[in-house]
């Protein structure tokens, strides 16, 4: 191994603070802290119900026969097919190899995901494709503002918070509330969303290492967090359209072929 | 009830007649398009003639030293796995770029499985060359100007079809080119490398021939890809010769 690469290689996440141009940056891992923080306090605010609760509807039904359950499915195929393509996008500007691979399997284990949500949407009668081709505008806008980002610092940063939004207020609840409606997808996204979740707070400590990089992460943090409960709201908002919808007797399942899938 | 001789005799002859019309037809318009089978026998054909002109020696030929000589110590072996980090990591950073562009969410899986392998393949590189004190990006900051030209190219490229047409060509002459020859002349010394990358060729090969099957259908789109695998093809002749030179440079 050459001096360089042992170099790259050194732990600096515990060292002091650092001057930058006046400004200081916090050291790599209170930094992380710092937005794990953040991250916490939004998560006690979905925990308290703050922004309403997922409810998948009769538990006496089959899950193929909830209209909750069918919504959020649906309203999930846009993040995990997005995110895809947006993290396949950035793997050129990645300079370190470790975390390039890393975001190449995640962007691989997302389509896997998707491959799971469309399956089952497929199996009920349903048209997977169908929030893809009109998805709900609020996570429309939350994967614009991460593709648009301009740093690994902002986007890695971004891409924690989402991460662990999803594992912690979506995916662990609805492993809660209704495993029995969504246990196939779950039992690969939950795993993986951690793993991704590490990979994320490394590529923090690794790329948020000047008071500048922090500023501009910490904004991100923020901005996402606000955007991932709009998003939240209004997935909440889409099962309920779609729940009363069906106890009105409309939106009955679209006669789909599964050979679309 | 059966048909009598003459009725059979009729029966075959209107047959023949109506093959002849279908026949016919088929040619008339393979004048306009080829069936996308035929458009890759012919991409197919192109690359094994070159494939045999580069093995015949045309180009010049690898040489790797006195394999006698423990690989590390062997400049050449040095030299080629330097030059080979760049294409890896190019390869994986451009297929990942065309992710976004495949609506086929088949492809796009797959695609995103070659990015994985093409890492791997460099990790594979990087690691032998880090094992033996080496620089393992020396050429990759700094790379042979032919084969940045060829990815510069391949990168400029608009469609997903004739990107994965500069693939078919290029991953499908890199096999015979580089990886049969290296497994030939030295395989204690490329071993490790050959043995991660041959298993996964083939599926970059394959999902670059499916694309092709898809979506080069017209007469436009099958030009357009011809024009790319012919350039692409000559740039990667350049890329070989380049890589020929640098090994004799580097050891004398």
């Amino acid at each position: 191994m050459t001096s360089k690469v042992r170099q790259a290689g050194r732990d600096r996440s515990d060292e002091p603070s650092v001057e930058r141009g006046g400004a200081k940056a916090k050291s790599p891992r209170q930094f992380l802290k710092e937005i794990e923080q953040m991250k916490d306090d939004a998560l006690a605010g979905f925990s308290e119900g703050k922004f309403g609760e997922l409810r998948f509807g009769d538990k006496e039904l089959r899950p193929e026969d909830r209209p909750q359950v069918i919504a959020l499915l649906k309203a999930m195929v846009y993040p995990e097919r997005i995110a895809a393509d947006i993290l396949s996008s950035r793997i050129p500007l990645i300079p370190d190899f470790d975390f390039k691979l890393r975001v190449a399997e995640q962007a691989s284990e997302e389509l896997q995901h998707l491959n799971i949500l469309r399956g089952m949407l497929a199996e009920w009668g349903q048209d997977p494709d169908e929030m893809w081709e009109n998805p709900l505008p609020e996570l429309v806008k939350v994967f614009e503002y991460v593709g648009g980002l301009e740093t690994l610092a902002e986007f890695f940063t971004a891409n924690f918070i989402g991460e662990s939004l999803l594992l912690n207020a979506n995916l662990k609840v609805m492993r809660a509330v209704a495993p029995e409606a969504f246990s196939v997808y779950l039992d690969v996204s939950i795993p993986d969303e951690a793993k991704h979740i590490q990979l994320n707070r490394e590529a923090i400590m690794h790329y948020a290492t000047t008071a500048e990089a922090q500023d501009r992460a910490r904004l991100v943090a923020g901005r996402l967090l606000d955007s991932f409960i709009e998003g939240y709201k209004a997935k909440l908002r889409f099962m309920a359209e779609m729940a009363a919808n069906r106890a009105n007797g409309e939106n009955a399942p679209k006669a789909f072929s599964p050979g679309r899938i | 009830m059966a048909a009598s001789r003459k009725e059979v005799e009729v029966f075959v002859q209107e047959l023949e007649h109506l093959k002849g019309e279908v026949e016919t037809k088929l040619n008339e318009s393979r004048k306009l398009t080829l069936v996308p089978k035929e458009f890759i026998h012919d991409l197919q054909s192109m690359k094994e003639s070159t494939a045999r002109d580069i093995r015949s020696g045309m180009y010049g030929e690898f040489y790797f030293g006195d394999v006698s000589v423990p690989p590390e110590m062997r400049q050449e072996v040095v030299t080629m796995l330097k030059v080979l980090v760049y294409p890896e990591l190019r390869v994986a950073d451009q297929v990942a770029m065309r992710i976004p562009q495949l609506t086929d969410l088949d492809f796009k899986a797959r695609a995103s499985q070659q990015v994985i392998d093409e890492l791997g393949h460099a990790r594979v590189l990087r690691e032998i060359l880090q094992s033996w004190g080496e620089d393992s990006d020396e050429l990759f900051n700094k790379p042979l100007p032919e084969i940045e030209k060829v990815f510069e190219y391949v990168n400029s490229l608009q469609t997903p079809v004739e990107f994965f047409t500069a693939n078919f060509c290029c991953e499908g002459l890199f096999l015979p080119s580089h990886l049969q020859v290296m497994a030939e002349i030295d395989p204690n010394a490329f071993g490790e490398y050959i043995s991660a990358t041959l298993a996964d060729e083939a599926s970059h090969i394959a999902l670059a021939r499916d694309v092709i099957l898809r979506y080069a259908t017209t007469p436009e789109t099958q030009e357009k890809c011809w024009k790319v695998a012919e350039t692409v093809t000559r740039l990667f002749v350049e890329g070989f010769q380049a890589k020929v030179q640098k090994l004799i440079a580097d050891v004398t």
